[in-house]
């Protein structure tokens, strides 16, 4: 398990003070992929270098298995940050080494014997599926080869924990994809937990089981992601729900149906899964007096469950059957918004 | 060519056998010294490794003093240290503490460069896995900052060739020595451009040495 108990961080430079984080405290259980979501400057990148220590807290603590790591000794730091992984999104490989030396060189500062050392290495490269690329170099690769190559390097000494800073973001959709897949599978067949921060919610959607959304240095929103993505309380949150949830670009969206239909009213709905699944429209239709139809609708799959976003035109209505619907809505659960 | 008996091609061998001398031996004294003064201003600096202002300020300060201290100057200077040791304040030897001297400082300061263009991330990297930093030195930043180095040991060893040279013109051998003494001072101009000749000779081969090393470490 691992604990961070009311971190606080503050930048201090000559003409500024930034309070990166504030009075953070997340506890994360074993074998959780646990994604940590925000937008840029909000803290996230410092708050998961203070798990491996390579940033220091001003206050709080970091708690491993029921140890303080941030109390150990250098040494004893070294030790423990050998236990724990990091990948990056630029990756962060030595150009000067081969593949398989990248990957070796986590083993060699550990002083494992060059014997162990070579099959590790190369039960590592098949981990990561990048056999044949043994003895090329990091500039010969793809981003996402090289991300694999990273992965298998923060894997070696055999981790209980990965942090991921932005693994993702450097790399295109299909190959961002794989790389998701790849930390899923090693999540599952090695019990790893994994800490990932991200700012697109695609890479939370996908992988997570827990989430944090975090602004300005604090968490302000916590949860599985299932409840996240149904009930998103904190407006920041709900945007970055939206966000996804119509990712083919919702302003363009809007615009195109309005296009299309110029008159009346176009009504956004978000239904949560569990309603996702109770005949509630053919309810509503049934008992308002206003004609509607449906223009576009879209679900969205996450690891653990499913919520949906849907578009309606409403017309031919007096504003007293508008009202009545949008009572009806709200009665179901159904957030409504107007286009 | 005929004109090449004017030349004395036994002292011109010496002379090339003295300038070579001079210029390797203090190209590898000063790189060891330089790498190992590079390491410490790199380690001691504003957020390094060991940061610590009063030994990064007084290893820079003596650094920055010996590099701005001209060659000729430097060369007189220290001739009563240089006499201590080599016993002597003439001859290939003689020059070697001030080259030693001057081009230390210089590689120091290009190895800090060197040390502080290798990606940030990479050592962070590297920390991220328990690396202590004796490990980050020997396994991340020379390596990393291979070609920086070489590319600035062949500077060196080029400027060292010059130096050589200068030294040579008050006393220290050398083809500067032969080019001056027998080349300019007794009108001899065919000594004269063949000591240059060589000179060129020399500088070429070490840069062309340096660019070949430098292409094949480099794998970015
Ligand atoms: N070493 C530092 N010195 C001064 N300020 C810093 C330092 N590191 C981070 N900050 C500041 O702390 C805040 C949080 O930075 P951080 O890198 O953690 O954000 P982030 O959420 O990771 O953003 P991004 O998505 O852009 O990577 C920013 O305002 C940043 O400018
Ligand atoms: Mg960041």
């Amino acid at each position: 398990m691992l604990q961070l108990k009311n971190i606080t961080k503050t930048f201090k430079s000559k003409n500024q003070v930034v309070h990166a984080i504030n009075d953070v405290s997340l506890t994360i259980e074993e074998k959780e992929i646990y994604g940590i979501i925000g937008y840029s400057g909000a803290g996230k990148s410092t708050l998961i270098r203070i798990i491996n220590q390579l940033e220091k807290q001003d206050s709080g603590s970091v708690i491993i298995d029921g140890e303080d790591i941030s109390l150990l000794s250098d040494t004893k730091l070294n030790e423990r940050r050998s236990q724990i992984g990091m990948i990056f999104q630029h990756f962060h490989l030595l150009w000067s080494r081969t593949i398989e030396k990248n990957i070796e060189l986590p083993l060699e500062m550990v002083g494992m014997n060059k014997q162990l050392r070579t099959q590790r290495v190369a039960e590592l490269i098949e981990l990561v599926g990048l056999q044949g690329k043994e003895k090329a170099y990091p500039n010969q690769l793809s981003g996402g080869q090289k991300q694999r190559v990273a992965i298998a390097r923060a894997l070696a000494n055999h981790p209980k924990i990965l942090l991921c800073d932005e693994a993702t973001s450097a790399l295109d959709p299909d190959t961002s994809n794989s790389i998701l897949d790849l930390l899923i599978d090693i999540n599952n067949k090695l019990g790893i937990t994994i800490v990932l921060i991200t700012h697109q919610m695609e890479v939370v959607q996908k992988v997570c089981h827990k989430m944090a959304v975090m602004i300005d240095g604090k968490i302000v929103e916590e949860g599985s992601v299932k409840t996240l993505f149904e009930e998103p309380k904190h407006e920041v949150t709900k945007r970055f729900v939206r966000k996804l949830s119509s990712s083919a670009d919702d302003e363009k969206l809007d615009k195109d149906l309005k296009l299309i239909y110029p008159n009346g009213k176009l009504l956004r709905l978000t239904f949560t899964e569990t309603i996702a699944k109770q005949p509630i429209l053919s309810n509503i239709i049934r008992k308002s007096e206003v004609s509607m139809s449906i223009v576009h609708a879209n679900l969205t799959n996450t690891l653990l469950s499913s919520f949906g976003v849907m578009y309606v035109h409403v017309y031919d209505y007096d504003e007293s059957s508008y009202q009545a619907l949008l009572n009806l809505f709200e009665q179901h659960q159904v957030s409504v918004e107007v286009v | 060519m005929d004109i090449f008996n004017e030349v004395n091609w036994d002292q011109m061998l010496v002379a090339i056998e003295e300038t070579l001398f001079m210029t390797l031996v203090s190209l590898v004294v000063a790189v060891c010294i330089g790498l190992v003064l590079g390491i410490i201003l790199f380690l001691t600096q504003e957020k390094g490794l060991y940061e610590n202002k009063l030994v990064h300020r007084i290893l820079s300060f003596v650094v920055n003093l010996l590099r701005a201290v001209p060659f000729i100057i430097l060369l007189f200077i220290i001739s009563p240290f240089t006499k201590i040791i080599v016993g002597s304040i003439l001859g290939a030897k003689a020059a070697l503490p001030a080259l030693i001297l001057s081009s230390a400082p210089f590689y120091a300061r290009m190895c800090m460069i060197a040390l502080n263009e290798v990606d940030k991330g990479v050592i962070e990297a590297c920390l991220a896995m328990g690396a202590k930093p004796s490990q980050i030195i020997y396994k991340v930043l020379l390596p990393e900052s291979r070609p920086a180095l070489i590319s600035s040991a062949t500077l060196m060893a080029i400027s060292l060739v010059a130096y050589t040279a200068m030294a040579g013109a008050i006393g220290a051998g050398g083809l500067g020595n032969l080019a001056y003494m027998y080349g300019f001072t007794r009108g001899n101009d065919v000594v004269m451009y063949t000591a240059t000749f060589f000179v060129l000779l020399i500088v070429f081969v070490i840069q062309g040495c340096g660019d070949i090393i430098v292409k094949k470490v480099d794998k970015r």
